[in-house]
Order: structure tokens, then C-alpha cells, then sequence
């Protein structure tokens, strides 16, 4: 991160209105801990859920940390393997990782396989296992559908789980102002998006992903990251 | 066959109007000669090849740039990538929205067109695009047919029919050293590994055209990454 930046972030980080939402955030976490008997963090390595990972650790580091795996084609393994370190870095103890066969299957052009595998299959065996809340790092600020979803700060997903969202109120200022004051480490990929996108706009999910390709992320990946394209 | 005349290094530099657009960090000069020669071969019957499908007729068409001939017998072109003034790149959003305005609904029998989905949906896209004032490229090839093509070339990169990548004039300069292949110790194009003894880095990308073909795909040096190759070729004059 460019030093300039590293300080408008460590100087946000000293504003009243980012402590209070910091605030808040461990009242929820804690209140759904005491609430739930056995949750879990969603973890996909992009800044919001590392954020997120890193703030429940700090109230309990044997909470299940899991991992959703989008395959070789959309998550090059050098990545995969960097969010693997930055989950452990942040103090998870308990991480799992599930993906599904159809990644490689389909390879680049396969498309909703989390709404199908993760969200059909994986989270009612989560479900039979005991598992009854999940921290979520939905943002109201990502988008309207967002914002509605997230405003009571829990939804209940139908199955069985409570998905809590603790950082619903966080701009991207305070996720990143969150990282820079605890010094905790990030995706490279990150700075990268920066600099032509912006520390506002710089999102991460998937690499070369098809499936929002009518963004034209296809276009700055290939442009950004054509080393780790795999064929 | 076609008669290609004596081959020698040069470097052709282009100067631009606009900003051009990419989805890829390099323009392949043999990529777009072979885009130029398939054009000039083939006006009509170019247009019709499947994008998606090597065609060998087309992918087999002689440029007039020299090879360098492999070990495993395959080959590479005596052609670099661009190498822009200014490197930096920028992102600007194009809107893709279907257009009603000459659209017969009693003839496509439809009350109304989705534009939310399908065939017809909009598209908001992200494009980067690096401002260069010039662009240059080094290449072994025949000056007279290569500056023939290039007459013939209107604009550089993506979404050229948008203005971007416009042509201003460009200039064949020829020079002492063939810097197509290696320069100073960098690679000035992919190469694949079998052609190099040491290298800094390894990506698996293409390395003759069509780019875009898998088929084409090997694990080479990436462009202006350190190397050193095993012994040049003498190169064919095919």
C-alpha cells in the first residue's frame, strides 16, 4: 500500500465515528456468541471477511473458519494458497475447506456453483452438524440488495443457520482503516486493483470469472493478473 | 507461395492519436500482421472464420517476418510485443445498450425486448486503457510487404470502431541489431523454455499466433523478463 494511503487509513482509524462502528461490531459478535451454540465465520480472503475473521478471533480462536474454494480456474493456487495464510495469520485455528468436483469439471466456464454446492448441499450438512450462526461480512454500502438484506443485522437463511453481519454499517474506509491500525496482512492482489481502481473499488471474489464478465472484471483481470490465468 | 524479399531488423514505431484500449498488457506485432496478411489473402472469406476455432489455412498463412525455429521443430516469429511511452493504465466504463430504433416488433413477432437478460441484455463494461503517445515494436521481417499491411491498419487494440487506438503515422526505421527476441538480456516476446537456457521467470502463455488459441500455449519467458537462449537460429526465409 502506498504510504499515503496507509496514512489517510491510520488517520481514519483515530475518527470518533470509526471507533463507535468498531464499537458496535464487537457488541454484536459478542452478543451472537453468547446467543449461539456453535458458529462459524465465512471466509473468502477479500478484505470485508478478513476484516471480519480478524475481529471474531479476537473473542474466540476456535471458532470454525470456512472456506469456500472456487477451484484452480477462478483462484489461481498461489492465491488460494496466500488466503490460506491470511486466514492463520489472523489466528484461526479451525479452517475448512470445501469446495466442489464441478470446478474442474467445467473449468473456466463453470457458473453458480456456490448457489448450488454451498448454499444447497454444504450448508444443510453444516446445518446437521450443529453448526446455527455464520458471520457474514456483508456491507450495507456494497449495494441495495445489501442494504435491505443486511438491515436488521441477522437474517435467518431458511435451513437453520443465523447469518449475523457485524460490519454491516462499515464504509470501505473503515474496512481498510481496520486492517492498517491492526496491521494485519491482505491480499497482494489488492494494491494492484488500487491503482487503477481505486482502494474504493477495488473488489475481490474470483479471478477471470465468466460469470461477471458483463462488468468487464474479465477485461482488468486478464489485464492485471495474466501470469496467473490458467488455461 | 508467396515471394517475401531479403529480411532485415527494424523498428516500427506507431504514433497514436488516442488511448488504447486492452484486455491484455501487450499487442503482438506478428498477431497483428497475421490479422493484416489473413485480410489482405482472404477480404471476404476473413471475416466468416470462427472465433473460437483454429482454422489451419488461416493459422498457417506466411507473414513476411522471420522464424525462429525451435527445437522441437515448431517456431516463433522475429517480432516483439509493444513497448508503450507511457505504462501506466487507466479504466473507463463503456455502456452496451440495444438499440430500438430501427427494430420491426411485428416482424420479430415480440411485444417487447428483455434488455435485463439474454440475448439483448445491457452491459456496463470496465476497459483499461493506457494513454501512449507512441508505441513501438521490433521485428526481422521484409520492410516493403510489412509497411504494405501496415498502410492498410487504422488503429490499435480493443474497440478501435469507439475511437480508441487511432493511428496517427508510423515510421519503419531500419536498425544494426535484431532486438525482436532478446534485448539487453530481456525477452522482448514469449518464448518458450525450449529455446532458453536460464531464465527469470516462468508463464504459461502463447507464443505464436493466434494467441488466443490453447493449442498455442506453453510455459515461456514472459516478455521483458532476464533470459538467455540456448543458440540462435539461422531463421527461415519461408
Amino acid at each position: 500500500m502506498e504510504r499515503k494511503w496507509w496514512k489517510y487509513f491510520l488517520k481514519w482509524s483515530e475518527t470518533e465515528e470509526f471507533k463507535e462502528k468498531l464499537k458496535t461490531s464487537k457488541e454484536i459478535i459478542k452478543q451472537a456468541l453468547e446467543e449461539f451454540n456453535k458458529p462459524y465465520v465465512a471466509f473468502s480472503g477479500g478484505k470485508d471477511s478478513t476484516a471480519l475473521l480478524h475481529l471474531v478471533m479476537q473473542f474466540d480462536r476456535s471458532i470454525t473458519v470456512i472456506h469456500w474454494d472456487y477451484g484452480r480456474y477462478f483462484i489461481p493456487r498461489q492465491v488460494h494458497k496466500e488466503i490460506l495464510k491470511i486466514a492463520r495469520l489472523c489466528g484461526a485455528e479451525n479452517v475448512v475447506v470445501l469446495t466442489s468436483r464441478l470446478y474442474d469439471k467445467f473449468k473456466e466456464n463453470a457458473k453458480g456453483i456456490l448457489g448450488k454446492c454451498f448454499i444447497g448441499i454444504e450448508i444443510p450438512k453444516l446445518v446437521k452438524q450443529g453448526y446455527d450462526c455464520c458471520f457474514l461480512a456483508l456491507r450495507s454500502e456494497e449495494s441495495v440488495k445489501r442494504r435491505e438484506r443486511t438491515k436488521n443485522y441477522r437474517e435467518f437463511d431458511g435451513v437453520g443457520i443465523w447469518n449475523v453481519f457485524p460490519i454491516r454499517d462499515w464504509t470501505w474506509r473503515d474496512v481498510w482503516a481496520y486492517i492498517v491500525s491492526n496491521k494485519i496482512k491482505y491480499l497482494k492482489l489488492y494494491d494492484k486493483y488500487a491503482k487503477l481502481l481505486g482502494y474504493d473499488k477495488a473488489r475481490f471474489v474470483t479471478l477471470f470469472d465468466k460469470e461477471f464478465s458483463w462488468l468487464g472484471n474479465e477485461n482488468v483481470d486478464k489485464f492485471l493478473f495474466w501470469k496467473l490465468k490458467n488455461i | 507461395m508467396p515471394a517475401f524479399g531479403q529480411f532485415e531488423p527494424l523498428e516500427i514505431s506507431f504514433r497514436m492519436e488516442t488511448p488504447i484500449c486492452l484486455t491484455y498488457p501487450f499487442i503482438f506485432f506478428d498477431a497483428l500482421i497475421a490479422h493484416l496478411r489473413n485480410r489482405y489473402v482472404d477480404p471476404e472469406g476473413y471475416r466468416a472464420l470462427p472465433s473460437k476455432k483454429v482454422v489451419k489455412k488461416a493459422s498457417e498463412i506466411d507473414i513476411p517476418i522471420k522464424k525462429m525455429v525451435l527445437p522441437s521443430g515448431d517456431f516463433i516469429y522475429h517480432a516483439s510485443v509493444s513497448i508503450f511511452d507511457f505504462n501506466e493504465g487507466y479504466i473507463t466504463t463503456i455502456y452496451k445498450r440495444f438499440c430500438e430504433k430501427h427494430l420491426n416488433y411485428e416482424k420479430i413477432k415480440r411485444k417487447k425486448i428483455d434488455r435485463g437478460r439474454g440475448f439483448f441484455r445491457d452491459y456496463m463494461i470496465k476497459l483499461v486503457y493506457v494513454p501512449a503517445k507512441t508505441v513501438t515494436f521490433y521485428v526481422n521481417g521484409d520492410v516493403e510487404q510489412i509497411e504494405k499491411l501496415l498502410e492498410g491498419l487504422p488503429a490499435l487494440g480493443k474497440k478501435t470502431a469507439i475511437g480508441f487506438g487511432v493511428i496517427k503515422d508510423f515510421k519503419i526505421k531500419e536498425i544494426k541489431d535484431d532486438r525482436s527476441i532478446i534485448w539487453n538480456g530481456k525477452a522482448m516476446r514469449p518464448i518458450p523454455m525450449e529455446a532458453v537456457s536460464e531464465a527469470s521467470e516462468i508463464v504459461l502463455m502463447a507464443y505464436k499466433p493466434p494467441y488466443w488459441a490453447k493449442e498455442n500455449h506453453k510455459p515461456c519467458v514472459p516478455p521483458f523478463a532476464e533470459c538467455d537462449l540456448w543458440k540462435e537460429s539461422g531463421g527461415n526465409t519461408s
